[in-house]
């Protein structure tokens, strides 16, 4: 047999390049209309193939779009939830450079003043402003019961010193037990008066705040006018005696002022913008806002852990559609073996083959990639429903989902399509 | 001129043992011949029509299209001189299903870059030439079998080849139709088409000038006036290498 001198006879491009020249014979072309011609009318003229080929892209692509539409629509409910139980309250602070408290007790120009208060409770969304400080940090003062003439010793009851504009105590929310609390006409009137929490009440022995008991703060007289129980934001009041702003202001009692602020469910982030300008119009920079960073932070934790958890659904979804997509187009292919033989005879090249394997599976995949979107959509706005939450679907994966299963069909038609390369034309005889 | 030239050409296929389909064969076919081929089931009348067609790789021997040697062509090269050289017509009419008859006879044009308009101008020629004018926009599976052997012609026809190669294209027709289809053959030859019929019916066979008879991989020239194959000058060698 004389197979060694096919074999040893080089088959190179120039070789086939001449020996077609000298025949007059081109190489074979198509034109890319042809291509996307005769991928589309496959698909039209046998639609129960196309259907059956596009499932996968659908249910993958309707996958991918319920997912992520789903974990938006919970992820809005899960912030709902947390916004309106946590994120309603900003405190505003100065600045560092501002905090200097001078040698008499008093802040060196604190842009946090009661008219501040006012400009920052004016703002739209904000429920109640509140001015508040602590004295010397919070350690404990001497507060007498009585009126005497001796320097403190070990007997006299100490207490914390708290501030606080009328309007703090019910930004607090505080909770009367006995009497009142001190209002904004005391505070205009510098009225000497205090409020004493439970434990302090208890520790300097007042039971009763009927008859006004007095108190001495620096050996001035503090009538107590009430006793609260209870506190929403500043712990501290229990075991505090709390004067007004004005009064402390008087006794010299100054510290780290900051403007606590109660906003409407979803506003604490403007509010955090805007407060700054209005408590200092012509240097904002001086007052810093200070959202609660327990709560964001819980809630920034639980959106990626959520969120990478979903994207990893997501992306098996696509892996199983573009495995199951490939079977089908494989499937197909095999199926359609004499076709492609015959194509091979009429004098198809195998690119034009792998071509429309390629196109006809891209053609496929973009037609289940709109439709697996339309069902991802419905399967998100009836979970929504059923839920009643407000359904949230980024309209970039309305767009990005025909271009997935797009996507997913050059996937999926590649190895196919390599395979469909091998069938010889005589494979068309041969049935 | 000589068209196709078989030198020593052999096919066998891998296998315990090998199969010879085609044993060592020399053989000229000229421009504008008519040849028969006939033979038992399984001599290998199909496997020397692929090997002459190019939709089958000799395993031995020199094959030339028109001078040119095949075994240097790519492929791709390979498809281009096929597509352009050969048409073929088989016994089962292998149309697509889903194109109608217009749209199948296209389909070799779709691979030379010829534009819609001319595609569709020479398929309805074609068409017209084997007597299917009125079934332009027919799907195969509304056409006759004599009808859709004939689409099978045009298209083998539409992109103007120089060899038609046949395998047994009358064998799913009655004989009106293939009464009809000799006659188309003879026309398209006497046109000047060069043109290969596999065939097992003797009728048919005893109408065709040349005659190759197969049997067990080799050829053997036979001629319907009785002179034997000795006294060909163009004549055939069979059995090993000349
Ligand atoms: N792909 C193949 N692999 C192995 N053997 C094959 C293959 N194709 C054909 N053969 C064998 O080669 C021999 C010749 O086959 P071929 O198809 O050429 O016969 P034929 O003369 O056309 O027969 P028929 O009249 O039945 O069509 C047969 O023995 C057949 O079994
Ligand atoms: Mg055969």
């Amino acid at each position: 047999m004389s197979r060694s001198v096919v074999g040893t006879r080089s088959r190179t491009r120039r070789a086939t390049r001449e020996a077609l020249a000298e025949l007059a014979i081109p190489l074979p072309r198509m034109r890319v209309v042809d291509v996307l011609r005769e991928a589309s009318l496959s698909a039209v003229r046998a639609p129960a193939r196309t259907l059956l080929n596009a499932l996968g892209t659908i249910l993958g692509v309707a996958a991918i779009v319920s997912i992520m539409g789903l974990s938006g629509t919970a992820r809005g409910a899960v912030s709902d939830s947390f916004d309106v139980l946590r994120v309603t309250q900003v405190t505003f602070v100065d600045s560092e450079q501002d905090r200097t408290v001078g040698r008499d007790g008093r802040a060196a120009g604190s842009s946090l003043t009661l008219r501040a208060q006012e400009s920052v409770a004016g703002l739209n969304g904000v429920v109640d402003a509140g001015l508040f400080w602590q004295f010397a940090d919070g350690r404990p003062q001497p507060v007498r019961r009585f009126r005497t003439q001796g320097p403190a010793d070990l007997s006299t009851p100490s207490l914390p010193l708290n501030v606080a504009s009328a309007r703090a105590l019910t930004t607090n929310r505080a909770v009367v037990v006995q009497g009142r609390l001190f209002d904004a006409g005391m505070e205009d009137r510098h009225a000497r008066v205090g409020v004493l929490g439970v434990v302090a009440a208890r520790s300097l022995g007042v039971t009763r705040v009927d008859r006004g008991p007095v108190v001495y703060v620096r050996d001035t007289p503090i009538t107590v006018v009430g006793v609260v129980g209870d506190v929403q934001i500043s712990g501290t009041m229990l075991n505090a005696l709390t004067l007004p702003t004005t009064t402390a202001e008087d006794l010299g009692l100054d510290g780290e002022r900051e403007i606590i602020v109660r906003t409407a469910p979803g506003a604490a982030q403007t509010i955090a913008g805007q407060g700054p300008f209005a408590i200092s119009p012509l240097a904002p920079g001086r007052v810093t806002a200070l959202a609660p960073p327990d709560s964001s932070l819980l809630r920034n934790q639980v959106q990626s852990s959520l969120t990478s958890l979903l994207l990893a659904l997501a992306l098996i979804a696509l892996a199983i559609g573009v495995v199951a997509i490939t079977n089908v187009t494989l499937l197909a292919v095999m199926q359609r073996r004499s076709e492609i033989g015959l194509r091979r005879a009429m004098g198809a090249a195998p690119r034009h083959i792998a071509l429309l394997v390629l196109t006809e599976a891209a053609a496929t995949g973009t037609i289940g990639g709109f439709a697996g979107a339309s069902l991802g959509t419905l399967t998100v706005a009836v979970v929504a429903a059923a839920k009643g939450w407000p359904p949230v679907l980024d309209p970039m994966v309305l767009v990005a989902a025909p271009l997935l299963g797009t996507l997913a069909g050059v996937l999926a038609g590649a190895y196919p399509a390599r395979k469909a390369t091998r069938i010889t034309p005589i494979e068309a005889l041969q049935r | 001129m000589i068209e196709l030239d078989l030198d020593a050409v052999a096919v066998t296929y891998p296998g315990v043992p090998p199969v010879p389909a085609l044993r060592p064969t020399s053989l000229q076919i000229r421009a504008g011949e008519l040849v028969g081929v006939v033979g038992s089931s399984g001599s290998g009348k199909s496997t020397l029509l692929n090997v002459l067609g190019l939709l089958e790789h000799s395993t031995a021997g020199v094959y030339r299209v028109r001078g040119v040697d095949t075994a240097v062509l790519t492929e791709r090269g390979r498809t281009a001189l096929r597509g352009v050289q050969f048409g073929f017509v088989f016994q089962a009419h292998h149309l697509l299903a889903d194109r109608t008859a217009r749209e199948n006879v296209e389909l070799p044009l779709l691979y030379r870059k010829v534009p819609a308009r001319l595609r569709r101008r020479a398929a309805v020629q074609a068409l017209r030439r084997v007597g299917l004018g009125h079934r332009l926009d027919a799907l195969p599976g509304t056409l006759s079998g004599g009808e859709r052997q004939r689409a099978n012609i045009a298209r083998a026809l539409v992109q103007q080849p120089r060899v038609l190669l046949c395998d047994e294209p009358t064998g799913a027709l009655d004989s009106a139709s293939s009464e009809d289809m000799v006659g188309l053959l003879q026309g398209l030859n006497q046109d000047g088409l060069t043109v290969v019929v596999v065939t097992h019916e003797q009728w048919i066979a005893a109408r065709l000038p040349r005659r190759l008879r197969m049997q067990d991989g080799v050829v053997v020239e036979e001629r319907p006036d009785g002179v034997t194959p000795g006294e060909r000058t163009d004549g055939v060698t069979t059995g090993g290498r000349p």
